[in-house]
């Protein structure tokens, strides 16, 4: 129906904290979970995003309003999820992974766990632990074992506590 | 939550890590390890370092002392066969051969020992596909009545799981009349035998390195007189006739 009044097709998302967010249907079809619920002819109402909560799913649209309103150049494309993803923390980055796995969204997912890799980089195992929330099932013995084995990899690793 | 992290989101993340980082992650937890270690990663990881625009290149000068624990005796007989950033060595000592694989970013390496001395060889190492998990190394000893000259730097081109070297017929190096020319000695990796040999344009007096352009065997070759490197490539696999040439690239001033 749009179609025929010449106004862009807009969408509504609905967070799992029941968040109402609208959104160009041409830069929401960037989530190819998405794009498939349009497709499949269920996108008439408002779609609802399980697994995404509020503020990650505004961040998405943000970067969905940003990309897509760029022209086809890479280059372009890329500088804009640098800065878009410049200033994130690890707790934001990491709801973003999971919301762009979620929608399908291959672009953002690869920027975003490029960036995880970057801010991973030289940190201590126990730094890892905290903020994936990983339980150390190693007994003492058999993380001394695993540590010894490749020592040379600890050295230059960011200082930490628990390290 | 991040530990709601999917095993495919997380192979993910991780083979965009430093070689050195994924190392020290194995200690994070066994789960973490196992996934670290598995071929499926191993594979992954290396196909995104291969596509990354941060590769490096070691080069390494003929008289290198290598860091390792070789013996001061040992002869290197040649450098410089790597495969997917692993180097492979073969030093010769007086009774023996030892095989050495050393992979930098892990700084793993492992040794094979061979009890023959192995003289005048041609070599090949690496993988038959990249989905393969095994690395092979082919040496060929040339037998003295054999009527082949092998360039012992010639590292070996694989193609279609069969490997050429790029060889002149002894009878023919001191051909003048450039009648003759190099021909491709093969090895056949799945069936483990010697190969066929395949006729080259290249005449025995020009040297000449073979490869693979757009999908086909090709040899690159000088030709000293007019100062050209010529470009070919075999458009139909062993059929002499198919050899077409390319191009003729000037040699740089």
């Amino acid at each position: 129906m749009a179609a025929e009044t010449g106004t862009p097709t807009t969408l509504t998302l609905k967070s799992n904290d029941d968040e109402l967010f609208s959104v160009a249907e041409s830069a929401a079809i960037l989530s190819v979970t998405i794009r498939n619920m349009v497709e499949d002819g269920c996108a008439g109402g408002v779609i609802p995003l399980d697994n995404v909560d509020g503020k990650t799913l505004a961040s998405v649209i943000t970067y969905m309003n940003g990309i897509s309103a760029i022209p086809a150049d890479e280059e372009k494309k890329k500088s804009y999820r640098d800065k878009f993803l410049s200033d994130k923390d690890f707790e934001t980055l990491a709801d973003m992974v999971l919301a762009a796995n979620y929608l399908n969204m291959s672009c953002l997912m690869d920027a975003v766990s490029a960036k995880i890799a970057q801010v991973m980089e030289k940190k201590s195992v126990g730094w890892v632990r905290r903020k994936f929330g990983i339980e150390n099932d190693y007994t003492p013995e058999e993380e001394a074992a695993v540590k010894e084995e490749h020592k040379w990899t600890f050295e230059g690793v960011e200082t930490d506590d628990d390290n | 939550m991040i530990q709601q992290l999917h095993v495919d989101v997380l192979e993910e993340i991780l083979s965009k890590l430093h070689v050195k980082d994924l190392l020290r992650f194995k200690s994070v937890s066994k789960k973490w390890n196992s996934i670290i270690s598995t071929q499926y990663f191993i594979n992954l990881h290396l196909k995104k370092s291969i596509s990354s625009a941060s590769r490096h290149l070691i080069l390494v000068r003929d008289d290198i002392k290598v860091e390792l624990t070789w013996p001061e005796e040992a002869i290197i007989y040649f450098l410089g066969i790597s495969s997917d950033g692993i180097i492979c060595h073969i030093i010769n000592y007086n009774a023996r051969t030892t095989i050495c694989m050393l992979n930098p970013a892990t700084r793993v390496s492992k040794t094979v020992n061979v009890n023959n001395k192995i003289n005048n060889i041609i070599s090949w190492f690496g993988r038959e596909s990249s989905d393969d998990d095994v690395y092979k190394v082919v040496l060929g000893v040339m037998a003295h009545e054999h009527q082949l000259a092998f360039d012992f730097y010639e590292h070996g081109t694989l193609f279609n799981g069969i490997v050429h070297w790029l060889v002149t017929r002894a009878d023919t190096v001191m051909d003048l009349d450039h009648t003759s020319s190099s021909v491709m000695f093969t090895y056949n990796l799945g069936r483990k035998c010697v190969g066929e040999i395949i006729p080259t344009p290249v005449n025995p007096q020009k040297r000449g390195i073979i490869g693979v352009i757009d999908g086909c065997m090709s040899v690159v070759c000088e030709d000293c007189s007019r100062e050209i490197y010529e470009v070919w490539v075999m458009k139909e696999y062993g059929i002499k006739e198919s050899w077409t040439k390319l191009m003729n690239i000037p040699e740089p001033p």
